[in-house]
């Protein structure tokens, strides 16, 4: 491990987020640096540390990243300064660009979102033009009936043979009792405040708006989830939009959702690694370097613990 | 802001993770409690919990030290590279660690799971000096726990694919006792694999030199008989039942406790039983 720095630091409003920084020991930092958050409630490493692997593979590589924790989730208290989930989760990656901007002096990011980090990474980068890139796993689909059915048909093949077929069928019995609360979620806890409709063009008005930034995109799903995919299934009508075109799909048949396996993660590691080592040191464009970011570093002061 | 120090110690060349929770000043007690994190997706489960009860031990006058063992969590490390000997290492730096921060406290060890056994290792080793262990379901056979964290392994692939690879659940009919050379995303080394192997209830003899309460579910049979074993050959040791719903090994998600009150509770008051 003596390829790689690894620092934790405290910063953001208050200082009351908490993340760790890796960088390169033996030679500069990549001009771009890596962004990597929560998934779900798991802390900052990621699900099964996948994010700690991601950052020792990167930092071998010469790109110096940052994993932390939005705020109230992990080792990071809540953030007062925003009214919504979403605006908090947008505060704090922008204080973790902050950050790096000011220890690192680089100004531009490539994040790593997985799941519900997906919508925040999006609406980051959507309002600060230092995010340059964004690997994207599991997060919107929008499978059409075609995809649908052969999801559902795949499933009911696979029911009887399933382990796990008595336990879900219960389950779902039980959700569907009248009057049961099994299944349904506690007020203002875990409940999607968008019908799918809202999703899909609050997906693309975002997407297209990334894409004229030049923002480079990997769009990444996994063969638990989604099971089978011929050509961008996920994307529903979206996949033949001309603005897509330019972003890289990639449905990873082998990769659980919490990429549970050894296999999983290595390809998950292989595909993200070398997609972000491309980005981040790839120098960007003399037009994208001098972009001014929409979004004003804030002057936060950093703690940084003793080594 | 954060309401602890976030650090890294030990060696230079195996430097681990720790956040430290001072204690309030005006409750100081003469107590500091080292927390022992479980093994692998155990200890991502429950990072939320230790650190609950960090913030709450240190709100009651006790300094507290969470870390991750070298390769596990936030510290460096490959997991190819984790076994027991080094993790029962990085203990005693913790140890030395807290130490340092809280130089005239009479230090707590609380273990869960492997982090339990751990603890009972490093003490065993005596190069620190616990005042006393919370051991809370420790790990004492080692081949069985590697056989649950193969089930899991299983149950969670079962569960996570809607058309699973059945391969896994063969080889787990076929060779059950065999040990898992990886197990809910974490890779066992061919070290560790050969210490669980080794690791048996008559492998875990505690000291007479540290006071100790071993906290296990009601139906942990095994865990009450080494305990029994353990008061025959006269050594300060004391059994009590902790029922809660965390489940060790699972993902978190909606309706699956994170951080169980009871067991928060349970676990505060045991630093002074």
């Amino acid at each position: 491990m003596n390829d790689m720095t690894q620092t934790p630091v405290c910063f953001g409003p208050g200082n009351a987020l908490m993340g760790m920084l890796t960088v390169p020991a033996q030679r500069a930092a990549a001009p771009v640096a890596c962004l990597m958050f929560n998934m779900g409630a798991n802390h900052r490493v990621g699900p099964r540390r996948i994010n700690v692997k991601l950052a020792h593979l990167l930092a071998a590589r010469g790109v110096g990243s940052l994993r932390f924790d939005l705020g109230g989730i992990g080792d990071s208290e809540a953030l007062d300064t925003g009214p919504d989930l979403q605006t908090r989760a947008v505060h704090s990656l922008q204080a973790a660009m902050d950050l790096v901007q000011r220890m690192q002096g680089i100004g531009q990011f490539a994040t790593v979102a997985m799941c519900s980090g997906v919508e925040h990474a999006m609406s980051a980068a959507a309002v600060d033009a230092r995010m340059v890139a964004l690997s994207l796993f599991d997060g919107f689909a929008f499978p059409q009936r075609r995809t649908r059915w052969e999801l559902t048909v795949r499933r009911a093949l696979a029911a009887p043979l399933h382990p796990s077929f008595p336990g879900k069928a219960r389950r779902w019995v039980l959700r569907h009792l009248p009057g049961s609360t099994v299944g349904k979620p506690l007020p203002g806890y875990f409940v999607d405040r968008r019908p799918p409709n809202v999703n899909a063009i609050w997906f693309e008005a975002t997407m297209k708006r990334l894409v004229e930034r030049e923002v480079a995109v990997q769009l990444l799903y996994s063969g638990s989830l989604h099971v089978c995919d011929r050509d961008r299934d996920q994307l529903g009508a979206l996949r033949r939009e001309p603005f897509m075109q330019g972003l890289q799909y990639e449905f990873m048949r082998d990769v659980d959702h919490t990429v549970c396996t050894v296999k999983g993660q290595q390809l998950f590691l292989q595909s993200v690694g070398d997609w972000v080592v491309e980005h981040c040191l790839a120098t960007g464009s003399p037009q994208r370097q001098d972009r001014p970011a929409t979004g004003t570093p804030r002057a936060i002061p950093a703690t940084l613990a003793a080594p | 802001m954060t309401l602890f120090t976030p650090l890294m110690f030990g060696p230079a060349s195996r430097q681990v993770f720790g956040a430290f929770h001072a204690a309030d000043e005006d409750r100081g007690e003469p107590t500091a409690v080292l927390l022992c994190p479980p093994f692998g997706q155990e200890g991502l489960r429950t990072h939320r919990f230790f650190k609950v009860l960090a913030e709450r031990l240190a709100r009651a006058g006790i300094a507290t030290l969470r870390f991750d063992f070298y390769g596990s969590g936030d510290s460096p490390g490959d997991e190819s590279e984790g076994e027991l000997d080094g993790w029962r290492r990085d203990l005693c730096a913790a140890h030395e660690e807290l130490r340092r921060h809280a130089p005239h406290a009479a230090i707590v060890w609380i273990g869960a799971r492997l982090g339990a056994t751990l603890a009972v290792l490093a003490a065993r080793n005596g190069r620190c000096d616990p005042a006393r262990l919370v051991l809370w379901e420790p790990v004492i056979d080692g081949p069985g726990y590697a056989r649950l964290l193969r089930e899991r392994h299983v149950e969670a692939i079962d569960t996570t694919f809607c058309i699973p690879d059945l391969s896994w659940r063969r080889s787990l009919a076929r060779e059950p006792d065999a040990l898992p050379e990886e197990a809910l995303g974490v890779r066992l080394s061919p070290a560790l694999q050969a210490q669980l192997r080794a690791l048996t209830p008559q492998s875990l003899p505690l000291t007479a030199l540290h006071d100790t309460l071993v906290l296990a579910p009601p139906d942990d049979t095994s865990t009450a008989q080494w305990a029994a074993e353990q008061q025959s050959r006269h050594m300060p040791v004391r059994l009590a039942y902790l029922s809660h719903p965390l489940d060790w090994t699972s993902d978190p998600f909606p309706h699956s406790a994170m951080v169980p009150a009871d067991a928060l509770n349970r676990l505060q008051g045991a630093i002074h039983e």
